[in-house]
């Protein structure tokens, strides 16, 4: 217990380093004491912001889990229009950029700035690949017109045939009009085959489009910051001591791989099999 | 104070409002030295600026409503605009006011000086969130020009997919503010992990920092559930995928489950704040360390957890499931606890006290006994049987009102009235501030009072017209939000006229033994001229020195009669 | 305690350890696995245990992936409590919804009382068979 008489602040007398400004290095922003208190406080942050994806991307998980526990006839029957070859394709380039991007970190932590850029490069290679197969796996889904709410079986995609009814306009303008759903829609899945849709399999489209496009989103905001740290890597700004926005880009494209660890069964996988 | 400056590094020319004298506000002038700054303190300020605003905006919509609910009928305007009014009141008040409240201005402000520390830890991260809730703003007030929402603020479904308001934008401006609520929350976690003082252990953590904490607790965990949920009401809307539709196979209470996911733990991101401020009040003005300070500090944690428990009992009548309004109800109970654990710690610190009645003082005094009441009347509702007879009435209107603006707006002012000394450095009128305190408690309790009467006896809430027997009911609620208005109107006056008539404020004009009054009056730019060390808790006034303790009034006025 | 020890603690993070490249080859070695594991099994019927099967495997991906690469194994424990209880917040909204969901009932007007309309058995709370219900005009039976 102290003294009562001693004052709660003391006049500095620590040998702490923003007290020698030549001893401060440039990188320590003003605020932190040293280089170790800053990247914990940087590395805890963007551990907080990853729990805060997990619980947006979760609400869609539970939005899934609803209508698979009320209608899961849906999953049985519409599963088989996503392409599962694709699918795990898209699977195995995150994981492999998930390697590359721990493999960056690495080196950046070791001090190689080249490898650090070549670890880089194959992460952000891999993350446009993914995207060109998302663009191949959506334009098959337009062209049949699978397409989530209203623009279900739309006329315009000539695809999709269906048994009379109409189903509007695609983007709501009639406010009025109760949206008519298509009820059995013949449509062609992966295999070829012609099936048929049961009512409300708009429904799993429009999850199907929620889900992989807000993932999709995030992997093009990746890219971005990837393509940052890549090029502050070339410019020189890391090393040793310093790697903590590799470290920080890294932690944030593992998020994005584990969204679609869990997306990939879940959408893909599910459903009764032939 | 002594002005020995251990220096603050100018090799690093990222926070250029670093300087070796003068103070917060003087350091560097210009908009752009404000529009610009790093500086937690001044983003703080710029947050009560735009936060002021806000509440005045939407006490203007609140005065509009209780007009035109004076009498039946139509008084000034039809159902249609009453419907919207009462909309922006909620929306206003909630998303643009009392969320970022007390933590964006007065959190801003002083976590970081509370815990010794230069800065919060992302100061960038801070002015993006300012930019973010000002965005949010724009959009929101945009979208009342383009065709204001009258869905309630609650947006429920189906009639938030089919009404014609822009019901997208306001959801988008709702989500824009989210992220500034998320990134403030992180920003405040962080902060509280990596940057306390040397000796500052969690034990000796000040109240305020751990209410900071807890809400940024909740504000981290609950508002990603928001932002995904007006994302699907977005497409629900425009697309109609159908989630929430019953013709399309979907459900409308689940959008009330992920509605009050995040709505119910937010009610907690209200009153956390002012609880915190409460207890620093008391523990100031009646000179003692709070009553089971870990248990207050622990009960901040609980209502956070807790909070999580209970979405469900916003629904009881919606149509859920007996099975699940029943375990709601019971979890609902369970809420209550830690807020009764606080009111106790509060009365047991200020029984046998040296109580000082300074205006902040009253202003604590008036929260616990509204929030009492607040609180007491939400076991009511709480409780499945009579919550079927009291959901969606006025009852529910004045519980909300004496736990929000009872609590969280009295913690609040109360709180302002307390830092004001710290953060301008002059002395407000306390006599018109108690006078403004006056009208605003007495115009509080005649506007709600007769609201948990009216409501018990059925009066049904956001209706436009209602039966004569509430009339007498609605027009003395009236005419004390009349009063409140005075009320609030003094306040803000005490306020502005201490900024350019205060005396010259001491360092520690309470005799408080808080850390935030070690420091100058207002602080200077890195908060402290040397990194404390603590080697006591903010509320050991046996530990303190009398230097620490010293309220400096002597020599204030000394200066003054030298007429400096 | 002096100055500089208590100048130490609580904000000083020790030095990140640093793991070696073959263990990042071989945990993506066993992701890749996994992949294929979950791929073949989906081919299979198991019925109601092939999302179970699938979410199980994921979660074994999803923690190589947590532990490994994103180094919480390394054992700063606030970044583990931070994404578990992400996880754990998420679990209790989606119990919670769908306990609703699952036990929502329906009048039954041919029998009267509250039935749940997957199964058509009683659903638990609410009004017993009464005398209210009595005149109840029947119509179709709520097919499961």
């Amino acid at each position: 217990m102290t003294n009562a008489s001693e004052p709660v602040v003391a006049t500095a007398n620590m040998e702490r380093q923003h007290d020698r400004p030549e001893s401060r290095p440039a990188f320590l922003a003003h605020h932190f004491s040293s280089p170790a208190q800053q990247l914990g406080a940087a590395k805890l942050g963007m551990w907080i912001f990853i729990a805060t994806e997990i619980l947006m991307f979760g609400g869609l998980f539970c939005a899934y889990s609803v209508l698979r526990g009320t209608d899961p006839e849906i999953f049985n029957v519409a599963h088989h229009f996503l392409s599962k070859p694709l699918g795990a394709a898209n699977t195995i380039v995150l994981l492999f950029s998930s390697l590359t991007a721990a493999l960056a970190v690495r080196s950046s932590q070791l001090g190689q700035r080249n490898a650090t850029s070549a670890y880089l490069i194959a992460t952000l290679s891999c993350a446009c690949v993914f995207l060109v197969i998302k663009y191949l796996e959506y334009s098959h889904k337009i062209h049949l017109g699978l397409l989530p709410g209203h623009c279900f079986g739309h006329p315009w995609f000539s695809a999709a045939t269906h048994d009379g009814h109409g189903v509007g306009t695609c983007l709501r303008v009639d406010m009025d009009a109760a949206p008519m759903m298509p009820e059995w829609v013949r449509a062609v899945d992966e295999t070829g085959k012609i099936r048929l849709l049961p009512p409300r399999a708009n429904m799993f489209f429009g999850l199907y489009f929620m889900m992989t496009g807000l993932h999709g989103l995030h992997v093009l905001v990746g890219i971005g910051i990837l393509s940052w740290v890549l090029v502050k890597n070339r410019a020189g700004a890391f090393s040793k001591a310093y790697y903590t926005p590799v470290d920080l880009g890294a932690l944030y494209w593992h998020l994005v791989d584990l969204v679609w660890i869990y997306l990939f069964p879940l959408l893909y996988l599910v459903g009764k099999p032939e | 104070m002594e002005v020995v400056d251990i220096g603050v590094s100018s090799v690093n020319p990222g926070h250029a409002d670093a300087e070796a004298g003068g103070n917060y506000l003087t350091a560097r002038r210009g908009l752009r030295s404000w529009l610009l700054t790093l500086d937690h303190k001044r983003i703080g300020l710029m947050y009560l600026a735009m936060i002021v605003l806000a509440f005045f905006v939407g006490g203007v919509f609140a005065l509009l409503i209780r007009i035109e609910l004076f009498s039946r009928g139509r008084t000034i305007v039809d159902a249609e605009t009453y419907h919207r009014f009462f909309t922006l009141h909620g929306s206003i008040m909630i998303f643009l006011f009392i969320i970022p409240s007390i933590p964006a201005a007065l959190g801003n402000f002083f976590l970081p000086i509370m815990i010794g520390a230069k800065d919060v830890a992302f100061p960038k991260l801070n002015l993006t969130s300012y930019y973010v809730y000002l965005a949010g703003a724009a959009i929101v007030v945009g979208s009342v020009i383009i065709g204001a929402v009258d869905t309630g603020w609650t947006f429920y479904t189906p009639y938030s997919v089919q009404s014609s308001g822009a019901v997208v934008p306001m959801t988008l401006g709702v989500f824009v503010l989210g992220f500034s609520s998320i990134l403030t929350g992180l920003n405040f976690m962080v902060t509280v992990h990596t940057m306390r003082a040397p000796g500052l252990t969690w034990t000796r953590l000040p109240l305020f920092v751990w209410g900071m904490y807890a809400t940024a607790l909740i504000q981290v965990l609950a508002t990603p559930v928001l932002a995904i949920t007006l994302l699907l009401l977005a497409a629900e809307r425009v697309l109609g995928i159908g989630i929430f539709d019953p013709k399309l196979g979907g459900d409308p209470i689940l959008f009330q489950h992920f509605f009050w996911f995040y709505s119910h733990p937010a009610v907690y991101i209200m009153i956390v704040p002012g609880m915190a401020v409460v207890s620093e009040l008391i523990a100031t003005f009646t000179r003692r360390a709070i009553f089971g300070y870990f248990a207050v500090a622990m009960s901040s944690i609980g209502l956070a957890v807790l909070g999580f428990l209970v979405w469900g009992h916003h629904m009881f009548a919606a149509g859920m499931s007996e099975f699940g309004t029943m375990l709601f109800s019971a979890l609902t109970f369970l809420v209550a606890i830690p807020s009764g654990v606080k009111v106790f710690n509060w009365i047991a610190t200020i029984y046998k006290g040296s109580v000082v009645w300074a205006s902040p003082m009253l202003y604590a005094m008036g929260f616990i006994y509204l929030f009492t009441i607040g609180g007491l009347t939400g076991l009511f509702l709480g409780a499945l049987s009579t919550d079927i007879h009291l959901t969606d009435t006025y009852f529910v209107v004045a519980h909300f009102h004496y736990v929000m603006m009872g609590g969280t707006v009295m913690g609040f002012l109360g709180g302002l009235l307390y830092w004001w000394p710290k953060i301008t450095g002059k002395m407000h009128d306390e006599k018109v501030a108690k006078v403004g305190f006056v009208f605003v408690f007495l115009g509080f309790n005649v506007t709600f009072l007769p609201q948990f009467v009216m409501g018990s006896r059925g009066m049904m809430r956001r209706y436009y017209d209602y039966r004569p027997e509430f009339q007498i009911f609605h027009r003395v609620s009236t005419v004390g939000s009349w009063i409140l208005a005075v009320g609030l109107l003094v306040t803000a006056y005490v306020l502005l006229d201490a900024v350019w008539r205060g005396r010259r404020a001491p360092r520690n004009p309470w005799g408080s033994a808080g850390f935030e009054w070690m420091t100058e009056s207002p602080p200077c730019v890195s908060n402290f001229r040397n990194t404390p060390v603590i080697t006591r808790g903010p509320y050991d006034y046996h530990l303190a020195s009398p230097e620490e303790l010293a309220t400096g009034w002597e020599e204030v006025s000394a200066d003054e009669d030298a007429g400096k | 305690m002096t100055i500089e020890s208590i100048a130490q603690q609580g904000t000083e993070e020790a030095d990140e350890a640093i793991s070696s490249a073959g263990s990042y080859w071989i945990v993506f070695a066993s992701l890749v696995s996994l992949t294929v594991l979950t791929v073949w099994v989906s081919y299979a019927d198991f019925g109601q245990a092939n999302i179970v099967i699938a979410v199980f495997i994921a979660s074994i991906k999803a923690l190589l992936v947590a532990l490994f690469f994103m180094h919480l194994r390394h054992g700063n424990q606030f970044h583990s409590l931070a994404f578990v209880s992400a996880f754990l917040f998420l679990a209790l909204f989606m119990l919670l919804t769908h306990d609703d969901l699952r036990t929502r009932g329906e009048m039954d007007p041919f029998y009267g009382g509250t039935v749940t309309p997957r199964s058509g058995q009683a659903a638990p709370g609410g009004e017993p068979e009464s005398a209210a219900t009595a005149d109840m005009v029947p119509v179709a039976k709520v097919v499961p």
